[in-house]
C-alpha cells in the first residue's frame, strides 16, 4: 500500500515537471510572443493619403500598440507622436509619395 | 521506500526545481516580438505602384522611386521581399468614350506577392448650358467609373476612391460604388485627380 502512493507521488511529480519544463522550454506564437499590429496600419495606408493627427489617435487607440510617431520627409519634422517608447520592439514602414518625399510611420509594442 | 530512496527523490525534486528556475529566468529575460511579413510590407508596395501609376508609368520615375524604396527598406528593415514587377497601361480617351487602366504586378520568388490595378471609362451622355459667373457655359456630361483593385495576402480589395476638382468648376456627384456623374465645361481648364493624387481625364 505505502509503494502504492509512493509510486503515485513520483508520478505525478513527474508529471508536474514535465509540464513545467514542457512551458519553460518550447516556445508557442501565442503565448510567448507580442505580434506586432500592423494589419489595421495597412488598411490606413490602402484606404489614405493624408494623416492628420484625428486620424493617426483614432488608429492608435484602436491597436494595441504602445507607441507610435510619424515623420515626414524631407525635414523629419514629426507630426505626430504618441505613447512611451521606453522597453518597446519596433517595427517601421514607409508611405512613399515620391524619390524623396515619404512618411514613416514607427510603432512600438512591448511585449 | 526506503530513508536513502527517499533522500534521493527530494534531492531530484530539488534539483529539478533549480534547473526550471534557472531556465525561466533564462527564457523571459528578455522582450520579444515578432516581426512578421503581414500586410503591412504588401500595403506599402500598393502605395509605390500608386505613385508610379501617378505618373503615368513614367520609368525614370519608376527606377528613382524604386531605388529611394530599397534603400529605405534597408535603412528601416522594413523586411520588404526583393521583387520584380510588370506594368501596363492601356488607354483610349475618345470625346464620346474612353477608358483608361494601369496595372502593375510585384511578384517575389516567382509569385504574384502584389497587384494593382486602376481603371476608369466614362461614356459621354449629353450637354447642357451652366451658368458660371456672367456668362452660360456649356458643359459636356459623362458618366464615369473609376476604382482602384488590390491583391495581396489580403485577397482582393476594391476601392473607389473619393475623386477631387482642383479647380472647383465640375459638376461632380457620386452615385455610388465607384460610379459618377461629370458635367465637364468645354474651353475651360480643368483637373480631377483621386486622392492618392491620380489624375483622370475625361473626354479626349
Amino acid at each position: 500500500m505505502r509503494g502504492s502512493i509512493e509510486a503515485v507521488f513520483i508520478v505525478l511529480v513527474f508529471a508536474v515537471y514535465s509540464v513545467l519544463f514542457y512551458q519553460i522550454v518550447f516556445s508557442s506564437i501565442e503565448r510567448d510572443y507580442a505580434a506586432l499590429e500592423n494589419r489595421i496600419f495597412a488598411y490606413v495606408i490602402l484606404n489614405y493619403y493624408t494623416f492628420n493627427e484625428s486620424l493617426l489617435l483614432k488608429y492608435y487607440n484602436l491597436s494595441n500598440i504602445a507607441y507610435l510617431k510619424v515623420v515626414e520627409y524631407p525635414g523629419g519634422t514629426i507630426s505626430f507622436e504618441k505613447g512611451d517608447p521606453g522597453n518597446c520592439v519596433f517595427i517601421r514602414f514607409v508611405y512613399i509619395r515620391s524619390d524623396s518625399n515619404y512618411t514613416l510611420f514607427e510603432i512600438g509594442v512591448r511585449p | 521506500m526506503s530513508k536513502k530512496g527517499q533522500l534521493l527523490l527530494l534531492a531530484v525534486i530539488v534539483l529539478a526545481s533549480a534547473v526550471l528556475y534557472a531556465l525561466s529566468v533564462l527564457k523571459y529575460s528578455h522582450p520579444r516580438a515578432v516581426l512578421v511579413r503581414d500586410y503591412i510590407q504588401a500595403a506599402e508596395v500598393v502605395q509605390l505602384a500608386r505613385v508610379w501609376i501617378k505618373y503615368n508609368l513614367n520609368v525614370s520615375i519608376i527606377n528613382q522611386t524604386l531605388l529611394s524604396f530599397y534603400q529605405l527598406n534597408k535603412t528601416y528593415h522594413l523586411n520588404i521581399p526583393l521583387l520584380t514587377y510588370t506594368i501596363s497601361s492601356d488607354t483610349l480617351l475618345d470625346f464620346y468614350e474612353g477608358y483608361c487602366n494601369y496595372s502593375v504586378v510585384f511578384r517575389t520568388n516567382g509569385k504574384k506577392y502584389v497587384k494593382v490595378v486602376v481603371y476608369y471609362e466614362y461614356y459621354y451622355c449629353g450637354s447642357y448650358f451652366r451658368r458660371i459667373g456672367a456668362e452660360e457655359v456649356l458643359v459636356y456630361n459623362y458618366t464615369l467609373l473609376y476604382y482602384h483593385v488590390y491583391e495581396g495576402p489580403w485577397g482582393r480589395l476594391v476601392l473607389y476612391p473619393q475623386l477631387i476638382d482642383i479647380y472647383h468648376n465640375l459638376d461632380l456627384k457620386y452615385l455610388g460604388k465607384g460610379s459618377w456623374i461629370l458635367g465637364v465645361p468645354a474651353n475651360m481648364t480643368w483637373m480631377l485627380i483621386d486622392r492618392y493624387e491620380i489624375p483622370i481625364k475625361v473626354g479626349g
